[in-house]
């Protein structure tokens, strides 16, 4: 599912935020999505099956025209999935939102006792107003932190009953964000497994976002959770974030890999097999994932894993070295990124 | 994309075949023609928005004198098409070395090698080795254990796609036919594994068929099935077929529960819309009495289900089965 970055603003600063650096440059200068470009990216994907996009940033719902972007995606048949924090001011008229459906909201969430007061009343007020159609993202950044107040969450506020987990990725080759180190992923991993067992008792499934990889977990505790109905996955592949003058670039911890353009290729097929290539070319020569052990993986081989988030092991300058391809030889990845689910 | 049924005949007698419903003694020997193949090809091709793939099926579908021609119009019209065959048919080979070079998945169903005749097995081999790659192989497990290793053959032997598709073999509606009862999946979870751990060795990963709850595998099979790389998922949520008469239906299983011609719905969309409407009351019950309170089901709406809904209607009173003429 690709995602629409329809604006940079946001005034949240999460401290493990990969978006903050993003693939602006002297000569793509950040702004947001004009309201020109939108339509032609909706014309793009109108014409491909499965439609569903993310609408991303920033932050979407400072988005002057998000009303307008919604009907317009609604009338295209296009499902919009609106990745907010929740807690920045509603703008005036914005509750009409409700009636305009279907889409829904993703909230990337934290406890609410790390609100300031006002955020804190944006927040509840919008989950009040937009609560089933809300689900909720959390970003691992502390594997020691209890994560059951998301199950709270949920409870008091009647949400849709899917969590979609993430772990704190770094953007390649820049120490900008926090983000979790490879000696801490069986830590993160455990967190998950915890609050997966409570998440079950709760009717509740969680999920895993980019960057998880399979030896987080033993195999027994993968079973206990595919079991219990929790989406499992460790696979990576583009997120293909679209951005101004129709850019289209791999995800943000590769924000700073080059982009390709939605205008020069004839489908957001071929558009993310050349993001895929090059994340190809980055695997092949500094991984083929985070851990040494991943060269001979089984669950790499077999494509189960595909090792891990290359912003851990990707030095910045490489980035600009790697040449877009498309064709056979182009590895599948994901094309579900799980990072919009 | 919907499944067209070319004709309800067979050339094999399965018993636990869950098309029996919709296929001779039950009903009349009957091929569908060609017109409605291209009103059916139109009508799919009306709302593409999930996709233009048609799968054609049967009954045996190679039995239909006009299969080759009903394939190359569907690929004409620019359809993906995957074909569900047996390929032990007279004209199987014939018509796989004619379309061979055709960009058509093969999805062949396969029962032990004793089941085929010499010509059958004959004709079966010479497809295979014709479509090479194009050709999955499908497999039904039934209540008694029987060899699979001649599955493991077949692919290296011929170089098939290193996949298997495995089915518990599902009830119809009446029940009639050969099916596995709830009792029997825990052996039969035991037997996939086992076999999965044989497939692991040859690079072949085995994926599954409709209607299988998930609790048929314990956790730690489930684990075992992924690190074999053949994760378990089963879910219920079917392609629709298309009668030979243009009957719309569910799946084969649920053949006799509501089919409205196609032409009462505007689109495959629709019509799918339609079924999921008039299931939708029916899913919570699942299939079992263990199935009310079962976490897992409330968690995945639209994994488990409760297995088949052909049992779940089974065991449900006053199911509404509708009729030809029915409004929609």
């Amino acid at each position: 599912m690709p995602n629409i970055f329809i604006t940079d603003q946001c005034d949240r600063g999460c401290k493990f935020c990969f978006a903050k650096v993003g693939p602006w440059s002297e000569s793509y200068p950040r702004r947001a999505l004009t309201f020109a470009e939108l339509q032609e990216i909706l014309e793009v994907k109108s014409s491909q099956p499965k439609q569903v996009m993310g609408v991303v940033g920033g932050e979407p719902l400072s988005y002057p025209q998000l009303i307008e972007a919604v009907n317009l995606m609604r009338e295209k048949r296009i499902f919009a999935k609106i990745f907010t924090s929740g807690s920045c001011a509603l703008a005036d008229g914005l509750e009409k939102l409700k009636e305009q459906g279907p889409f829904n909201f993703i909230v990337n969430i934290d406890s609410i006792d790390s609100y300031t007061p006002e955020r804190r009343k944006n927040l509840e007020r919008f989950l009040r107003t937009f609560g089933p159609m809300v689900s909720l993202s959390c970003t691992i950044v502390d594997p020691e932190r209890d994560l059951s107040f998301l199950l709270d969450y949920i409870r008091d506020y009647g949400l849709m009953r899917y969590i979609r987990m993430g772990v704190a990725l770094p953007i390649a080759g820049l120490a900008e964000n926090e983000y979790i180190r490879r000696e801490r992923y069986r830590d993160a991993g455990l967190r998950f497994l915890e609050l997966a067992k409570k998440a079950a008792a709760d009717n509740v499934s969680i999920g895993c976002d980019c960057g998880f990889v399979a030896c987080m977990f033993e195999i027994s505790e993968i079973g206990w959770l595919m079991h219990k109905g929790m989406k499992m996955q460790f696979v990576c592949g583009p997120a293909m974030d679209i951005g101004p003058e129709l850019e289209v670039w791999h995800c943000f911890p590769l924000s700073r890999m080059p982009r390709v353009s939605l205008r020069k290729y004839k489908s957001l097929e071929e558009a993310r097999q050349a993001l895929q290539s090059m994340a190809d070319q980055l695997r092949e020569k500094y991984g083929p994932g985070i851990f040494t052990r991943c060269r001979e993986c089984r669950y790499r081989k077999r494509g189960q894993c595909s090792g891990g988030c290359l912003g851990l092991i990707v030095p910045e300058q490489a980035l600009s070295e790697v040449k877009p391809k498309i064709g056979s030889s182009v590895s599948q990845g994901d094309p579900s990124c799980p990072i919009s689910c | 994309m919907p499944n067209l049924m070319l004709t309800n005949r067979c050339n094999f007698n399965c018993s636990y075949c869950f098309g029996q419903d919709q296929m001779p003694p039950a009903v009349s020997p009957l091929d569908m023609t060609r017109e409605t193949f291209v009103q059916l090809i139109d009508w799919t091709l009306r709302d593409s928005s999930n996709g233009i793939m048609v799968h054609l099926m049967g009954g045996e579908p190679t039995l239909h004198e006009d299969f080759v021609w009903m394939a190359k119009h569907a690929l004409e019209r620019k359809c993906e098409l995957k074909v569900f065959s047996n390929l032990a048919s007279k004209h199987a080979p014939e018509y796989a070395e004619e379309l061979k070079d055709a960009p058509i998945r093969w999805v062949v169903n396969v029962n032990p090698p004793e089941s085929r005749t010499k010509d059958q097995d004959s004709n079966l081999k010479k497809c295979l080795q014709v479509l090479g790659l194009k050709a999955t192989l499908t497999f039904n497990m039934v209540p008694e254990p029987v060899a699979q290793e001649w599955l493991i053959d077949l692919i290296c032997e011929h170089n098939l796609a290193r996949d298997i598709k495995v089915g518990f073999v599902l009830p119809t509606l009446s029940h009639k036919n050969e099916h596995l009862e709830k009792k029997d999946y825990p052996k039969v979870a035991h037997r996939v594994v086992d076999f999965a751990r044989r497939c692991e060795s040859f690079d072949i990963k085995l994926t599954y068929e409709c209607g299988v709850p998930w609790c048929a595998f314990t956790p730690e099979q489930m684990g075992e099935l992924w690190h074999l790389n053949s994760t378990f998922f089963s879910s219920c949520n079917s392609v629709l077929d298309v009668t030979p008469d243009g009957r719309v239906i569910y799946c084969l299983p649920l053949a006799t529960f509501r089919s409205p011609h196609f032409t009462k719905f505007q689109s495959y969309p629709e019509a799918k819309g339609w079924f999921e409407a008039v299931l939708m009351p029916y899913r919570p019950l699942g299939s079992t009495s263990q199935c009310f309170k079962c976490t897992f089901m409330k968690i995945t709406e639209s994994a488990c289900r409760g297995g088949c809904m052909a049992r779940v209607l089974h065991g449900a009173q006053n199911v509404g089965l509708g009729d030809e003429n029915e409004k929609v």
